[in-house]
């Protein structure tokens, strides 16, 4: 059985573009790991296939198997979180052992605001 | 199945079942063509694992078979020789697994010179069938050649093998991270194999004519007398197809020579008539002006233009140009994705952009021109596929058959056809349409920033009847739906900059606009996007209308004063 948290300084759960991202990778696995790393990146959903931005990768060296280490990503100016009409963006962080066979998985909000940007219909031109 | 907390899906027995026949018949075909061209290859280097044993050449001769209209003259080297094996004397006439007789006479001279009558030589013997020797073995290039064409079976075999593991293995979820690592080496791969056929193809069916084409401008003009002409025909489903057949004699550097190439391009292609002609022109006993080679007199030709036959030797070059922009377009992402690592941002700048504060002048995201020359691209696309169906329901119908189902089939496909030949002609009028010129104090502007903009009519204004100018923001999302992919788009930010009833009395004006500030930013993926666009849109009575767009692109906010503001509040 194998055990995986991720979590941000402060639990924090949004951030502004070009703020340091700090936070903690925690994991109990069953045998040691040959590779553990954090990745950050933002993904769309919506009514659209899946696109997935190039991840930031932070990986930790020599990870045991039950281990804690901490990260840190300097987050760019964009793209925000967006909860569109057809396109949501959202932004998130996985901890990913093994090249994938078991991960985790954080969302975050970056803005701004604190808040993802919300994008509705505009009124018909006619209207 | 549980593994880490996370609970993998498996497949029904239906789907492994399913997978692995689809599977296996994937790998089935190429399979068998392996299994061809591997026995190929054994039999092209079987003669090199027989024993070497001594011989004696007891006979040795070059036949020469005569020039005919449908085969040129050739040389045949043949040989009969003894050997001692297995304690017997034996005698073996074969030269060569495949030995066919060959046009190159020096190669076959160069044979009789080194397997002269009574010499010793050297041949191998088949242990397992004692009497079956050669004296020579296969070239490397056959066998070669087969080995690289299996490659192409393996690709086949190779995803037949990944459906088959991929419906036995659990489904387990992959991070969603591993989902950036796009694969655009495998579109590399795929269009290199366009490319190479195309090319391959390209170069068999016209280099050796266009090398020829190059070669013959310094041929001799030279007298010549026709010994024999007609039409050959090469029987085919539609009746067949034709060539000149000729055979003509000439005197060079002191000798007489005969040749029975009529020109570079000797394919066989339809069109009896035109063939007949030139047979009829070409009688025995008559005369004629051929080109010699001067450096081997026995090449020649009557006619050197490469004729519009020759055209049909650029098809693959349809496929080897699909090959190369598709691998130069591979190529490209593979280079973006590797500058982008990294860089987790999607506005497509990865590191801030600053926005460029010059005035600029827009230009429609597609020009009138392009338009055009699209439709005309797509109207003859789609009508020359057609038309080669169509040809045969009118000419089926002039035979006096009736085939009503091919013709009810062909139906919407000619609708189609005609309706992009309509839209030819809707984008050439269009063309004639008066256009707005749009200068905007910057064509890049951050979220909440504002931008001046400047209109101007150019051409006959008074044939619009309204014009409309305004900003929009969009989303656009893009969905595979079945074997098709469908693309919504949304406009959430409509900012009207100017409504003119009477274009004719106001030729030009200016506006001013604000981004709003909590709106979003460009934004573009492979199936999202946000963009934003000046739109104009003219109404011209009984003509195309004018609808043109203008991309702006919309910064998000400097990151530096973001958190200036937030260290403030």
């Amino acid at each position: 059985m194998s055990t995986l948290k991720l979590e941000t300084e402060g639990r924090r759960a949004a951030f502004a573009p070009g703020e340091e991202l700090r936070g903690v990778a925690l994991w109990e696995l069953d045998r040691e790991p040959k590779s553990v790393e954090v990745r950050c990146f933002w993904h769309t959903s919506g009514s659209c296939d899946e696109d997935v931005g190039e991840p930031r990768v932070v990986a930790f060296d020599a990870p045991g198997s039950i281990d804690r280490r901490t990260f840190a990503f300097l987050l760019p100016e964009g793209p925000y979180s967006l909860q569109g009409k057809l396109v949501h963006i959202s932004w998130s962080l996985e901890l990913v052992v093994n090249s994938g066979r078991v991960s985790e998985r954080l969302d975050f909000v970056l803005s701004p605001t604190g808040e993802a940007v919300v994008l509705s219909e505009a009124p018909k031109e006619d209207a | 199945m549980n593994w880490g907390g996370v609970t993998f899906r498996t497949k029904g027995t239906g789907g492994r079942v399913g997978g692995t026949i689809f599977g296996l018949f994937f790998c089935l075909i190429p399979l068998v063509i392996i299994c061809v061209l591997l026995y190929g290859v054994r039999q092209s280097l079987a003669t090199r694992f027989w024993t070497e044993t001594p011989c004696r050449i007891l006979e040795s001769c070059v036949e020469v078979v005569p020039i005919t209209v449908e085969k040129p003259e050739t040389y045949a080297f043949r040989a009969r020789y003894s050997y001692e094996f297995g304690g017997k004397s034996r005698v073996a006439e074969t030269v060569r697994h495949g030995y066919e007789p060959s046009e190159n006479r020096a190669d076959t001279l160069a044979l009789a010179g080194r397997f002269k009558e009574g010499t010793a030589a050297t041949c191998w013997v088949n242990p397992a069938s004692c009497d079956e020797a050669v004296l020579l073995h296969e070239g490397l290039g056959k066998p070669a050649l087969l080995l690289l064409v299996t490659l192409f079976p393996m690709l086949f075999i190779a995803i037949g093998v990944f459906v088959i593991i991929a419906s036995w293995r659990a489904d387990r979820p992959q991070p969603i991270s591993s989902k950036a690592a796009g694969k655009p080496w495998v579109m590399l791969a795929f269009f290199a194999i366009f490319f190479l056929f195309g090319a391959g193809f390209l170069w068999v069916m016209l280099a050796h004519e266009a090398l020829d084409y190059v070669r013959s401008s310094s041929w001799i003009a030279t007298p010549c007398e026709i010994v024999d002409s007609r039409v050959l025909h090469s029987s085919g489903k539609n009746g067949g197809t034709w060539k000149v057949g000729v055979v003509y004699r000439y005197e060079f550097g002191g000798g007489v020579h005969c040749c029975n190439r009529y020109a570079l391009w000797s394919a066989y292609s339809s069109g009896y008539d035109g063939k007949k002609a030139v047979v009829d022109r070409l009688k025995p006993g008559s005369k004629a002006t051929c080109r010699v080679n001067p450096s081997d007199p026995d090449e020649a030709l009557l006619v050197r233009e490469l004729g519009w036959e020759a055209l049909i030797a650029l098809q693959p070059l349809t496929f080897a140009a699909i090959g190369f922009f598709g691998m130069r377009w591979a190529w490209r992402q593979m280079r973006s994705k590797k500058a982008g690592k990294g860089a987790p941002t999607g506005t497509g700048l990865s590191e801030r952009h600053e926005p460029t504060g010059a005035p600029a002048t827009l230009k429609p995201e597609t020009s009138g021109i392009v338009k055009v020359l699209g439709s005309i691209g797509l109207a003859v696309f789609w009508n020359g596929i057609v038309s080669v169906f169509l040809f045969e329901v009118i000419r089926e119908w002039h035979e006096g058959h009736s085939p009503w189902g091919l013709t009810l089939f062909l139906v919407p496909f000619v609708v189609i056809g005609l309706v992009f030949i309509g839209a030819v002609f809707y984008y050439m009028m269009a063309l004639f349409n008066p256009r707005v010129h749009l200068e905007v104090s910057a064509k890049e502007v951050t979220l909440g920033g504002t931008v001046d903009v400047a209109w101007e009519i150019i051409g006959s204004a008074s044939r619009l009847r309204r014009l409309d100018i305004c900003v929009e923001g969009r989303e656009q999302g893009t969905a595979q739906s079945g074997k098709s992919s469908v693309t919504e788009t949304s406009v959430f930010e409509r900012i009207v900059l100017a409504s003119v009833e009477d274009p004719a009395g106001a030729r030009e004006g200016r506006a001013q606009f604000v981004v709003p500030p909590e709106s979003m930013h460009t934004f573009k993926a492979d199936h999202a996007k946000i963009a934003w666009h000046i739109v104009v849109k003219g109404d011209v009575p009984w003509w195309p209308d004018v609808k043109d767009e203008y991309e702006l692109t919309v910064l998000p906010y400097d990151p530096k004063e973001v958190l200036h503001e937030h260290a403030q509040a």
